[in-house]
């Protein structure tokens, strides 16, 4: 196991460094992959001192002022969503299972917009405030949506992905609601129903940050357990699970994910069902590895999708919901399909 | 090992158990008996600890089920279900290896000795070689109850509940999983606790036998004392015959059509 993921996780590792030097040479300046390479370098301490600065000024302002930071968050919404849609499919024992289509990303954007349209954003903990609201909003969407889903104990996954239609409808309509009744904030609120990383500094960075260290590594941590889940509910407490308890709190901590990437970066659908997925066909089903590889898979994906948003019509942003929706909807589809094919599921 | 004092179970307004007596000694293999719905499988729920009794007690060492520390229970004692395992797309190895479970601290570490050496030999004991590295999606239902098996091998438990263990198997592999336990008895003096449909099968494997009949006990005894004309035709309202097996000599039951 540890081999494999040192394998994949090598991979995965240099997957990301490349994606980083490339999409920040991608925009209305194209820079060369050297100079990029060396501005990052000069950053780090003690190597940094052995290399003479070369470039142009002004790269380095555009690396490290616009590029980086966009770049950066973008990693960490991808990963906190990737690893959320992990832990949601690991709990629920459900394929189609992520914050998009479960309603949370909905139920923390109706919290956070009501955040905007009162202008209470930076109220109460100052830039805490969004998250934690968020996080409240989402769980109590969870909360319902499984309680609309739920029959004598069990989960259906097709009652699930009806209820989670259900609720993201109805909070899509209080957001856009919400947008329509403000004049003044009407921009920002509808940047959460599209999500976007466009004009987010560093701080936005510094609140992930926390809230996504602690979410991997709760979830890292639960993946025996989850692995054991696997084999039912039943079997695992006869291993000497306790089975509620890991599953409360997974369920918590991707929705608390789930909410501190939608309070940063807005809704963006799929990266939790898609990444996840892939990795499990590369991988096989040990969440061991599917947890860790989703965090990195999911930061490649985003940073690739938000290039994809930033330049595809540059100067004109495209929304990176609407770009992960493109890549999402149809391999959403495609689930549903296998999943009608073999019903039992071997997707475990 | 097992002592049960006055147990009783409701679910919702029905009673699945009636203050039930019953205890059953360190090293016994019992077999508990009885038509569907007479509360065998409430019984074995009960003893597992994942239900708590509503009436009475279910002491395991002394201490009630329900109250152990789930981990600890699970060191102790073990559960295979009927349907054993899920076609889930896990290798064999790592299946086994998921049993190691109550004995491994949150980084995954083991701390009950040498997790692979044992792996190794139930292997060898269950000829799981071979199958070592098939996901368990592509077995057939008698290997996979092997699989399930030595994944509850690997709890190394002193106490073995099975739950209608042989019931999707054939006569074949019926017979291979009982003699699998019987050996496994043998060597680890493992009490054994099975709630089994199949008398001839029960009665061929258990040191002693539980008959339930509407949650409540008909008798408790040897298979010659338990396997009568008159308690089979009490409890089941079948017309028996009970012949001693020719070999063994055991009691086996058949069954006379009625017109």
């Amino acid at each position: 196991m540890s081999k494999k993921l040192a394998g994949y996780g090598g991979i995965g590792i240099v997957l990301l460094v490349l994606t980083l030097l490339i999409c920040l040479g991608i925009g209305s300046v194209a820079l060369p992959i050297r100079d990029i390479a060396l501005i990052l370098l000069h950053r780090i301490p003690w190597i940094g001192s052995h290399i003479d600065p070369t470039w142009n000024a002004s790269f380095e302002q555009i690396i490290v002022k616009v590029r980086l930071p966009r770049i950066l968050l973008g990693m960490l919404v991808g990963a906190a969503l990737a690893v959320a849609g992990s832990g949601f499919q690991g709990v629920l024992r459900n394929p189609l299972a992520d914050p998009f289509t479960l309603g949370v990303s909905s139920g923390s954007a109706v919290g956070a917009s009501f955040l905007i349209f009162f202008g209470l954003q930076y109220s109460f903990f100052g830039g805490w405030t969004l998250p934690a609201v968020a996080f409240v909003t989402g769980m109590l969407t969870l909360w319902m949506v499984i309680a609309l889903a739920r029959e004598s104990g069990k989960i259906p996954t097709n009652s699930l992905i009806l209820s989670g239609v259900v609720m993201q409808s109805f909070l899509g309509a209080v957001v856009s609601f919400l947008s329509a009744m403000s004049n003044r904030t009407i921009n920002e609120i509808i940047y959460w129903t599209m999500g976007s990383l466009s004009l987010r500094g560093w701080s936005y960075t510094a609140i992930l940050l926390p809230y996504f260290l602690v979410g991997f590594a709760v979830v890292w941590s639960r993946a025996r357990a989850l692995n054991l889940l696997s084999l039912g509910e039943r079997q695992a407490a006869h291993m000497g699970m306790n089975v509620d308890r890991v599953k409360l709190g997974v369920l918590l901590v991707s929705t608390l994910l789930t909410a501190a990437a939608v309070s940063v970066a807005g809704i963006i659908g799929f990266v939790g069902l898609v990444i996840p997925h892939v990795i499990r066909l590369i991988t096989g089903p040990d969440y061991r590895l599917i947890v860790p590889l989703s965090a990195i898979g999911g930061a490649v994906f985003m940073v690739w999708a938000d290039t994809i948003a930033r330049s595809l019509l540059a100067p004109t942003e495209i929304p990176l919901g609407v770009v992960t929706a493109f890549v999402g909807a149809p391999f959403f589809a495609y689930l549903l399909y296998r999943n009608k094919k073999q019903r039992k599921g071997r997707w475990t | 090992m097992i002592e049960i004092r006055e147990a009783g179970k409701q679910y919702g307004g029905i009673t699945a158990l009636h203050g039930l007596n019953w205890s059953v000694q360190e090293g016994e293999w019992w077999g508990i008996i009885g038509p569907n719905g007479s509360g065998k499988s409430t019984l074995l729920q009960l003893v597992s600890g994942v239900e708590k009794a509503s009436s009475g007690e279910v002491l395991i060492h002394g201490k009630p089920a329900s109250a152990y520390n789930r981990k600890i229970l699970s060191r102790m004692m073990a559960v295979l279900q009927q349907d054993g395992l899920p076609p889930v797309h896990y290798p064999v190895r790592e299946v086994l290896e998921m049993g190691r479970y109550p004995y491994q601290d949150w980084l995954g570490r083991d701390e009950g000795g040498d997790p692979d050496a044992l792996i190794e030999s139930i292997m060898e004991k269950l000829q799981l070689h071979e199958l070592a590295d098939r996901p368990l999606d592509e077995l057939s239902g008698g290997q996979r109850q092997r699989v399930a098996l030595g994944k509850v091998m690997a709890q190394e438990p002193q106490i073995l509940l099975l739950d209608e263990p042989t019931t999707y198997l054939d006569i074949r592999y019926q017979h291979q999983f009982m003699e699998l336990v019987a050996q496994w008895r043998k060597e680890e003096g493992i009490t054994v606790v099975a709630v089994l449909h199949d008398l001839n099968l029960a009665a061929q494997f258990c040191d002693k036998l539980l008959v339930l009949r509407d949650g409540q006990a008909v008798g408790m005894g040897t298979p010659e004392d338990m396997l009568t004309e008159e308690t089979i035709r009490l409890v089941y309202g079948i017309e028996p015959v009970i012949v001693p097996h020719p070999v063994s000599g055991i009691p086996q039951v058949l069954v006379t059509r009625q017109r």
